[in-house]
């Protein structure tokens, strides 16, 4: 079935009237529903109220008993088994013996119905089981025995195992059981990727209501063979319907789930628009206390990770007021000072840190905690920020429970203008630090058996100097920062943090009166320009500026990942005169064939257009045929120097990469480009770049040779001083 | 960047270990079949049995012409018939391994093989009778379908028996019921069968023809490319029987073949030489231990040259051992298999949670 076919029926499953059951005798009746593409919906409810046969059926290991279940819009049964394979992939617990097998042949069982009569592996098979391991994170697994994985991990695998059947549906039988916390968040984690970017549409039961409630995008509550209630999890998933749905005491499963867990009233108001506002919700059906300590690994991680390592992940401006939130009331209401303040952010993972200072006023009405903003390493202007907050008593007593009035002091802006989170007039914190500020500043008031109104103020120290730097001022938020933070954590380079930040960057150095500026994809540029133009005219340094000014460096350099287009973009808007892009030759060579975002995760391309110059200028076959297998830029040079055109190759990339920057600069910036490789140097000096050298501070610039006599140079200097 | 597709160096260290066992395996097979060739109550020189073999006995007279017949119609089909037994029970053993996910069934333990003897013997004392001769056509036959029985009664325990270990004990107490059926057909017939059945039911090859032997071993090599061609679903049930299912198998069909095509294997055997112990459970696990790829695809040739081979040699010294007269087979396989069975149960004891 082809894309259209597929966009044209949202339902990407459907059961009708479906009796399931074994031998003809139905355990589960009258069931009818869909699931969309890319939708994740889990099963729950007791043992035995036919979870399990529903997978089955779902995955045709039974026929139904009655009605009918159709898979992208064909009756199921009507589907090839070897078709169905390349459908569907599921994940049952079979308990059984197995031989001493190596991970990776484990993984590549699921190339059953791609493989021919033998099952041996192609290129292609091979390629499919990588990627599957480095989406499960398993790649260094590869080599171990499968018998000798802790279950975690062999949940894992076979979770891979599943995916390198390159599925649209994967069904999974309680995938969670066995596994410690740790492993079931984890795996959830990986599940809901799947669903949300792979469009794979996930059927699977769970044992633990709270994964239920934080992972899935509908929930079916099973009881007796029936459906008993089908929907959101923030909508269905109450108190009352858990209570029932287990022929449980309510009042037992209260001890059991957080006071954050709604009454099915307050629950349903919530509108369906704000996705994210109910992940911050949903976060808090788990338990905290039963969250003890976890951390969670989040998508795209394993990517961040292998590229650039020891990436450290930080928290919100949002996090930290809910912290300070948390030390103050639990000072204020319970008269204990904490040591650790912990929090779970609505991302899943807990942030536990300890806090600066903390104080209580003399009437014991009103009491304030201070914590450290900790951005990680995400640029970020507010990084170590010192965030107050003041929690005060308004009123005492009442049997109304506990209200919270959440409100900005000193150092945090105010609304100006109308199209924000927040209406005009209100304190800049959003609504997702709101939510976590209140429900910290409930548990507290909860668990000290307050009753009344509090009034938290949240303020940040010099956050009216720091918001100057900031977009703030544009969007008309006056007085200092916003406190911000949807997921409550800070991911390093994540796509937007990165963009984000790459504007501000450029926007605060226009503001200062630059008009040149070095691009450069990330720490091997920096590194060369670092390594070869020390001791040069230009000395390096991050955007310290009175550095900058002591040094006489004329030109700043900003980091810009693989975001080359966008940066660009923004140079050009910001009203920059000269850029030039600084880069190894492995991204910015992705810019011959005009791939502005040089993720490899966007387009690669990088052999082929190498091959494609090398063809140009005459290359011969054999030569071509190994740089198309070659996997790194430096081993095409390689091959390029023994075919002996080298130069001109070099030569025709770099041309073909001014084009494509030309166009993308409209002529109204102009932009250059040096290449280089870690083993062969300078590769190309673009036409536009070699113009600008001078006015970059290059003396003589001198072309390719003169930076290579450079480097030669600073080479020899940088061994002297090891 | 595109991850660059390479074979780890642990995949290539696996493979050269299978390339290495399946060639060792190969040369021994071969040794061993010279081996059993030259030694015996007469001792013949190597090169002779080489003229024996691609000459018919080179230069005449009357010694070397003695020599030639030991060679070809003695010592030759003996040895070859052994080879193609052993391979078909350890191929027989591990398929039942598979259908039961368990590495101690084997043919002989779940009373397959005595069941097979039940019904050969059955056939002979009928059909000898009758007509006073029997054909090994029959002879396969009932073996075949005494095989089949008693693996459809030891599934038929597995339906309601859960439990692995006593489902073991079920499969012994079928052997049991088949041997005491067996002896008492002996009861039933004359001295002279007493003694032919007797010497059969023990096991040997030591009646093995050229023309037989060839026929046999023709059947049983199209019994295992049967089973090579199969070894893609085996390894996918291997999986486990939900799994298997999901990647289109027709589960109960292969089942179905893995259990015919067992009971062919061993009963073949069975009918050829009369119920031979424990090559079916020793040589797998042994094999298991040698290869680090368990594959089918790669166990499946190795288990055949590997069960051949240890029946050879376990033929040889039922030879040797009290020469000139002669042990049963059975009886030195056990003294070989048994211990190796009771290692693999302690390993698996151990490793059990």
């Amino acid at each position: 079935m082809n894309q259209m076919d597929r966009a044209a029926c949202p339902e990407f499953a459907k059961a009708e009237a479906l009796d399931a059951g074994y031998r003809g005798r139905a355990v589960l009746e009258g069931l009818s529903f869909s699931l969309k593409k890319g939708e994740l919906i889990s099963l729950i409810g007791p043992n035995g109220s036919g979870k399990s046969t529903l997978l089955l059926t779902f995955a045709r290991q039974l026929l139904p008993v009655g009605g009918l279940v159709f898979l992208e819009g064909k009756e199921l049964h009507q589907i090839p088994g070897r078709e169905l394979a390349k459908t569907t992939a599921v994940l049952f617990t079979e308990r059984l013996h197995r031989e001493d097998e190596r991970v990776e042949s484990v993984v590549s069982a699921g190339r059953y119905p791609y493989t021919g009569w033998f099952g041996l592996l192609r290129e292609t098979d091979r390629d499919a089981i990588r990627a599957a391991m480095e989406l499960t994170d398993i790649l260094e697994l590869g080599d171990r025995n499968f018998n000798e994985l802790s279950d975690g991990q062999k949940q894992r695998v076979l979770l891979a195992r599943a995916l390198t059947q390159k599925p649209r549906f994967l069904i999974l039988d309680e995938p969670t059981s066995f596994l410690d916390l740790k492993y079931q968040l984890e795996l959830m984690q990986v599940l809901r990727r799947l669903s949300r970017e792979e469009g794979i549409s996930i059927l699977l039961s769970l044992h633990e209501i709270s994964l239920a409630a934080r992972f899935s995008d509908r929930v079916l509550m099973l009881k007796k063979g029936k459906a008993f209630r089908m929907g959101p999890p923030e909508e269905v998933m109450h108190r009352k319907a858990l209570a029932e749905l287990f022929d449980l005491d309510e009042a037992l499963l209260r001890t059991f789930l957080s006071p954050g867990l709604q009454e099915e009233t307050e629950a349903k108001g919530r509108p369906e628009a704000d996705r994210e506002a109910q992940d911050g919700a949903s976060g808090h059906f788990a338990n905290s206390q039963y969250f003890s300590q976890t951390s969670v690994k989040k998508p795209g991680e394993n990517y961040a990770r292998s590229s650039r390592k020891g990436m450290r992940k930080g928290f919100t401006s949002g996090t930290s007021a809910a912290l300070a939130a948390q030390g103050a009331a639990h000072y204020l209401l319970s008269g204990e000072l904490l040591e650790t303040l912990s929090v779970m952010t609505p991302a899943g993972i807990r942030i536990s840190l300890t806090p600066e200072s903390l104080s209580l006023s003399k009437d014991k009405r009103r009491a304030a905690c201070t914590v450290r903003k900790d951005a990680g390493d995400d640029p970020d202007r507010t990084n170590q920020i010192l965030i107050t907050a003041e929690v005060e008593i308004l009123e005492r007593g009442g049997d109304s429970g506990v209200t919270v009035k959440i409100d900005g002091g000193e150092g945090v802006g105010r609304v100006t203008k109308p199209g924000l989170d927040q209406p005009v007039g209100s304190a800049a914190i959003n609504s997702t630090p709101r939510r976590q500020i209140q429900h910290e500043v409930l548990r507290e008031a909860e668990r000290a058996g307050f009753q009344g109104v509090l009034r938290v103020l949240i303020s940040a120290e010099n956050g009216r100097e720091i918001a100057a730097h900031t977009m703030n001022p544009i969007l008309g938020i006056e007085g200092g920062i916003s406190i911000l933070g949807t997921s409550g954590i800070v991911e390093p380079m994540s796509e937007k943090a990165l963009i984000d930040s790459i504007e501000v960057q450029l926007k605060m150095l226009r503001a200062e009166g630059y008009e040149r500026v070095i691009l450069t994809p990330g720490n091997i540029g920096r590194d060369f320009l670092r390594a070869h133009l020390s001791g040069e005219s230009l000395e390096i340094r991050e955007m310290r500026q009175e550095e900058m000014e002591e040094m006489d460096v004329s030109v700043p350099i900003v980091s810009i990942s693989n975001f080359i287009g966008d940066a660009l973009d923004l140079s050009r808007d910001l009203g920059f005169q000269e850029v030039l892009l600084v880069g190894h030759a492995g991204k910015l060579v992705k810019l011959a064939g005009g791939v502005m975002n040089t993720h490899s995760r966007c387009a690669d391309g990088r052999q082929e257009f190498i091959t494609a110059h090398a063809a140009l200028l005459g290359a011969d076959r054999n030569c071509l045929m190994g740089l198309m297998r070659a996997v790194t830029v430096d081993a095409c040079l390689d091959l390029l120097e023994e075919a002996g055109i080298l130069r001109e190759v070099e030569v025709s990339l770099t041309r073909a990469v001014q084009e494509h920057l030309t166009r993308r600069a409209e002529g109204a910036i102009s932009v250059g480009a040096v290449l280089f490789t870690s083993a062969h140097g300078i590769f190309g000096i673009t036409e536009e770049a070699e113009k600008m050298l001078p006015h970059f501070g290059f003396s003589g610039a001198g072309g390719a040779e003169g930076w290579s006599i450079s480097s030669e140079r600073v080479r020899e200097t940088r061994n002297l001083s090891q | 960047m595109r991850p660059p597709v390479r074979i780890s160096k642990e995949e290539r260290r696996i493979r050269a270990r299978s390339v290495l066992v399946l060639t060792l395996l190969l040369a021994l097979v071969f040794g061993a079949f010279l081996f059993s060739i030259c030694l015996g109550s007469v001792k013949i020189p190597i090169g002779e049995v080489f003229s024996a073999f691609f000459y018919g006995g080179g230069h005449a007279g009357e010694e070397s012409e003695t020599l030639v017949r030991i060679v070809m119609d003695i010592r030759a089909p003996r040895a070859l018939l052994a080879f193609f037994s052993g391979g078909a029970l350890a191929l027989s053993g591990y398929l039942l391994q598979t259908f039961f996910r368990n590495p101690i069934a084997g043919p002989y333990v779940l009373g397959i093989s005595s069941g097979a003897k039940l019904a050969v013997s059955l056939a002979l004392i009928i059909s000898i009778r009758r007509s006073g001769s029997i054909s090994s056509f029959v002879l396969i036959l009932a073996a075949f379908s005494g095989a089949l029985f008693s693996t459809f009664l030891i599934l038929l325990f597995s339906l309601r028996i859960r439990s692995m270990a006593v489902l073991l004990v079920a499969g012994i107490m079928v052997g049991y019921i088949a041997s005491a059926g067996t002896d008492l057909l002996f009861s039933f017939s004359d001295d002279a069968q007493i003694l032919n059945l007797h010497g059969w039911s023990q096991g040997s090859f030591s009646g093995a023809r050229m023309g037989s032997t060839l026929e046999a071993g023709a059947f049983i090599l199209i019994l295992l490319l049967l089973v090579f061609l199969l070894s893609k679903p085996i390894g996918a049930y291997q999986n486990g029987e939900v799994y298997a299912k999901s990647m289109g198998i027709p589960v109960r069909s292969l089942q179905l073949s893995i259990i015919v095509l067992s009971s062919l294997l061993s009963g073949s055997v069975t009918a050829i030489a009369g119920p031979v112990s424990f090559v079916g459970i020793a040589v797998p696990f042994l094999v298991r231990k040698m290869l680090r790829d368990h594959r089918p695809i790669i166990m499946i040739p190795a288990l055949f040259l590997a069960g051949g081979l240890f029946t050879e040699l376990s033929d040889l010294l039922s030879r040797m051992l009290i020469s000139p007269a002669e042990l049963s087979l059975s009886s030195v396989t056990s003294l070989i298999g048994a211990p190796i069975v009771l290692v693999m149960m302690l390993e698996r004891r151990r490793s059990a949670p």
